[in-house]
């Protein structure tokens, strides 16, 4: 009887152990749209409500491992129309880039962003030179003033945007809609480097379904704005 | 590393109960767990667990006195749906969260029986360690934490023997958790419901 205890506490000892080196996790699995997660953040020393009109490229910019691809993203124009709709929402106005009267407060870019399997990262799709250097690739050109529409300034995340330094893991295959805000002509000399600040930028990121899912996407586009308040005008 | 560490420290509680069979007397307890979270616990998770088991061994040193080692484990986790949640003055993050905490208490335990005879009142103290994972995901991302905590765990308890010529009986005990915080992560407390078997020897 003592024995026939000591080799079941062994055994489930062994068997427990072995189990709880690979924890426990009851649960985990989630459908797609349960992985989308949106980020959002912005320059804390910008006055929002003096800007108001802004100019965004019809392309959504791919950003792939295969940087030859240069293939139109999936649902590349309801990504467009679903942020310029929530834009004008937000009280904003869109100046097209024929438009020889106005010049834009700010630059609004949509970049897409499909991630290989990432298992140890940053919150942020760890990308090396990326955060604080990471190139901006205008491929449209103002008609007025190419200079300033063409700069390939690297982005630059002012200090406090505080979303660095979260160690987060995965190791699903992802994309990332990317929004960026920033204005050309805010030229600042970083660390010998000349960069361009984002006033906001957002993030929406999820399991790549292989199908592309409009209401997912718009919804996940809705969110980047609903929780950004300050964009708003009205 | 890590792993070592936690066999070794499985094999020093196994051994060290075993040992105890010499002293003359004693009982193995094997008792399924609920853990009902309290404190930075309680923050991080406020569901109770109802996955645990925890396996102790007790040898007499004299007839009131009994001591062994502990070892288990317990796995708390919350759903928390779609959540928006600042993670700094200017950043905003919104997903799905889910939270999660493995907890493996490891301890040499102290029991003192107040009635060495058919039902068995005990009052008893585990030192040692808790070696507690924290998960913290939104989507697929997560922020993992894992920390071995120095922890005290206060017991009191009953044996219930099933007969007088019985080697088998119930037992049912309430212990407090306690994993006091490390240098990287935060307390982590619990009051721990045990009912199980015991084997007495």
């Amino acid at each position: 009887m003592k024995k026939l205890f000591y080799y079941l506490f062994v055994s489930v000892v062994l068997i427990s152990g072995s189990v709880f080196l690979h924890g426990c996790y009851p649960d985990d699995s989630l459908s797609y749209s349960e992985t989308d997660v949106a980020l959002t953040g912005y320059y804390d020393s910008v006055d929002f409500s003096t800007l108001r009109t802004y100019y965004m490229p019809d392309t959504v910019y791919p950003f792939r491992d295969d940087t030859t691809d240069k293939t139109p993203v999936e649902g590349q124009e309801l990504i467009l129309s679903e942020i310029a709709s929530n834009m004008t929402n937000y009280g904003w106005t869109r100046i097209a880039e024929d438009d020889t009267l106005h010049k834009p407060d700010v630059m609004l870019t949509a970049t897409a962003i499909v991630t290989t399997t990432v298992y140890v990262g940053w919150w942020y799709p760890y990308y090396p030179g990326w955060g604080w250097g990471w190139p901006w690739y205008w491929y449209k050109k103002s008609p007025r003033e190419t200079n300033y529409w063409y700069p390939g300034y690297p982005g630059y995340y002012p200090p406090g945007w505080g979303w660095w330094g979260y160690p987060y893991y995965s190791s699903f295959t992802t994309g990332t809609l990317k929004l960026d805000l920033a204005n050309p002509e805010d030229i600042r000399i970083i660390d010998g480097d000349t960069v361009v600040p984002l006033y906001w930028s957002a993030a929406l990121n999820g399991i790549l379904s292989g199908s592309s899912d409009e209401v997912r996407l718009k919804e996940g586009i809705d969110q980047l704005f609903e929780q950004s308040p300050y964009l708003k005008h009205n | 590393m890590k792993k070592n560490k936690i066999i070794l420290t499985i094999v020093f509680l196994a051994t060290f109960s075993i040992s105890t069979f010499a002293q003359g007397g004693g009982a193995w307890n094997f008792t399924y767990n609920m853990g009902f979270p309290i404190g930075e616990t309680n923050d991080f998770i406020s569901k109770p667990s109802f996955r645990g088991f925890l396996i102790e061994g007790r040898g007499f040193v004299t007839n009131n006195f009994a001591v062994g080692g502990s070892g288990g484990w317990q796995v708390f986790y919350e759903d928390f749906g779609w959540v928006t949640e600042d993670i700094s003055e200017t950043a905003t993050i919104h997903g799905y969260n889910r939270k999660y905490i493995n907890a493996v208490p490891l301890m040499a335990t102290g029991h003192f029986y107040f009635f060495p005879a058919n039902l068995q009142p005990y009052v008893g103290l585990g030192v040692g360690t808790y070696y507690i994972e924290t998960r913290n995901y939104m989507g697929i991302y997560y922020v993992e934490e894992d920390a071995w905590h120095f922890g005290l765990a206060p017991e009191v308890g009953l044996s219930i023997p099933f007969g007088n010529n019985s080697n088998a009986g119930l037992t049912v005990n309430v212990k407090y958790n306690w994993a006091v915080k490390t240098q990287k992560t935060s307390g982590q407390s619990w009051i721990g419901l045990g009912l199980g078997f015991s084997y007495l020897f």
